[in-house]
């Protein structure tokens, strides 16, 4: 069974002044057992607002939304038992309360029921969460990272078997961001399941097992993150040539798909070729021609290009968008 | 339940500084009336119904307080941005408001009972603070008027930044707290005798000034009646308004 269903959800904002909103259209996807899956999309996509409705806080203009095999609106408090959330991170606490209070606040709010004492839980997570040390410290003098690593600590507090994160690491420096990239990655081999969104893309190719692309509240591609690099697995060959580009023998370059540059003021050439075939072919006319080879890089697109050819290739057109389909 | 009556107590006493003003501050107003009424109409000429009014400006304390914390809450979280970590507790959110407001209650109780020992003590006047009776008639009032309260959450969570009112409101009720003293007819006297404040403050000064207790029971029946209604209504105003705030979207807005 799915620790998440969602299936057809639209979700309409209808403000009390002004238009209504289409913020989400059919949405249908599913989180599975331990597996961590990542939203991505352009600020306005769609993934705070789907976050929300599997919290609950929304209710949907239409469709459902489970948790495990409870409706989220009609079996709210069985549904919401199960759920870990983070969803404004660094805001979600009492400032005037220690972090061992708001720990232990969100425990009783949580209706915790765990196998070890509640005081023995939290002590456990202050230092899981690298917090021990300022357990009665007030909330209000906690740096943003520490406040992120709290928010993970009540999160989990009631011991759930999902967690839904909305931007884990947002305004987290580098170091931070990998703290809780780890602490992250250590809870999924507990067994938890991650719905999480995120604009690190570094961040989700390393710890996602699938990706969810969420563009003008719809799906746009959802694959294993393997799988969907694969799509995008295009080894990209740049050939740096001394020469200026009035003396470039275009003829070397038919039946080639090469992108042709002026760099270093127009002294050399960059070509930039999308394909792995035919290598030696292009290597071998340019040598023929007197055209030495300065430098060859080759490398393959990371998550971060893959994206991006989405959300263009999304933008562009509806053929294009119906090709990459095959994954919605 | 026991978590907020830890959060509740602790934002009470935490500051002991911010304790003492409030009471100190309050303290001020009562006696700001107690020194004012003897001024202008002579010490001891009308003792009991200046006590009276000292009373009633306390019952109304606690009952604005009631009156305000759902809308108070509703704002203050979400400034804060907790509003949506309630919402996703398994407990609801208007249980959440009624519990928040009972450990408040008890929290600021003990408040009640120091402004009510200072004006013995400094001003020597005659009251009668038998705590069994008075606590259930405080508490079951303070239900009521979480009831009425609960009328404007639903504003504030579905129209956001009716705080105005919320104040208009209070000044509004104050008239209400004398209609016991007779100084208030007609229609007003008529909606003023529908709140539980206006019932609560009947058998508090019966019991506090006259040590009266043969209209107690009586008295802390139409209490619990009057209580009971408007907290049904309340809440189930608000929960309305809270499926309709859900559905936009607007819950954690401000």
């Amino acid at each position: 069974m799915s620790a998440i269903n969602v299936v057809d959800v639209t979700q309409v904002y209808r403000p009390l002044l002004g238009r209504s909103v289409q913020a989400l259209s059919n949405v249908s996807l599913s989180l599975e057992e331990g597996e961590i899956l990542t939203l991505l999309g352009p600020n306005g996509a769609g993934k705070t607002t789907l976050v929300k409705g599997i919290c609950g806080l929304l209710l949907p203009t239409c469709g459902t939304i489970r948790i495990g095999q409870h409706d989220v609106v009609d079996q709210r408090q069985q549904a919401l038992s199960r759920l870990g959330v983070i969803l404004e991170g660094n805001r979600s606490f009492y400032y005037r309360l220690s972090a061992y209070e708001n720990l232990e606040y969100f425990a009783y709010l949580r209706n915790y029921q765990g196998a070890t004492s509640l005081k023995l839980r939290i002590e456990e997570l202050l230092d899981f969460f690298g917090l021990a040390d300022a357990k009665f410290r007030l909330v209000n003098s906690f740096s943003r990272g520490m406040l992120q690593r709290l928010a993970l600590a009540a999160a989990v507090i009631n011991e759930p078997e999902i967690l839904v994160l909305d931007e884990p690491t947002l305004g987290l420096d580098v170091e931070g961001a990998l703290e809780i990239e780890r602490l992250l990655t250590e809870l999924t081999s507990q067994g938890v399941s991650i719905l999480m969104t995120t604009h690190q893309m570094d961040l989700a190719e390393r710890i996602s097992d699938r990706i969810c692309i969420l563009m003008h509240g719809q799906i746009k591609a959802e694959a294993p993150v393997h799988q969907f690099m694969e799509l995008f697995a295009i080894t990209t060959t740049t050939f740096l040539v001394s020469c200026k580009r009035d003396n470039l023998p275009y003829g070397i370059l038919d039946g080639l798909d090469v992108d042709v540059e002026e760099v270093h003021q127009g002294t050399e050439i960059q070509l930039t070729w999308h394909s792995s075939d035919q290598l030696y072919t292009l290597v071998n006319r340019l040598s023929s021609d007197g055209l030495p080879t300065i430098a060859l890089k080759s490398g393959e697109l990371g998550l971060r290009e893959a994206y991006m050819a989405t959300i263009e290739a999304n933008r562009e057109s509806q053929e294009v968008r119906e090709k990459y389909s095959v994954y919605s | 339940m026991k978590a907020e009556f830890k959060r509740a107590f602790l934002g009470e006493f935490r500051y002991p500084l911010w304790y003492l003003g409030q009471i100190a501050g309050r303290f001020v107003v009562l006696a700001t009336v107690f020194l004012g009424a003897n001024y202008l109409g002579g010490t001891t000429s009308d003792s009991v119904l200046v006590t009276g009014a000292l009373l009633n400006i306390l019952v109304l304390i606690l009952a604005l307080e009631s009156t305000n914390s759902v809308g108070t809450t509703i704002v203050s979280e979400t400034r804060i941005g907790t509003i949506q970590q309630l919402f996703v507790s398994p407990i609801s959110f208007p249980a959440l408001l009624v519990i928040r407001d009972v450990a408040a209650f008890f929290a600021q109780f003990p408040a009640f009972v120091v402004q009510v020992l200072l004006l013995k003590l400094v001003f020597g006047v005659s009251l009668y603070v038998p705590l069994a009776l008075i606590l259930p008639v405080l508490f079951t009032m303070r239900l009521g008027m979480l009831g009425f309260g609960f009328l404007f959450g639903a504003g504030n969570i579905m129209f956001q930044r009716t705080n105005l009112l919320n104040i208009l409101t209070n000044v509004l009720m104050l008239p209400t707290i004398l209609v016991n003293e007779g100084n208030i007819s007609g229609a007003l006297r008529t909606v003023a005798n529908l709140f539980p404040l206006t019932k609560a403050d009947l058998v508090v000064q019966g019991v506090m000034l006259h040590g009266v207790e043969t209209a107690y029971w009586e008295g802390l029946l139409r209490l619990m009646s009057s209580s009971a209604v408007f907290l049904f209504v309340g809440l189930a105003v608000f929960r309305v308004f809270l499926k309709m705030s859900l559905k936009r979207g607007l819950v954690g807005q401000y």
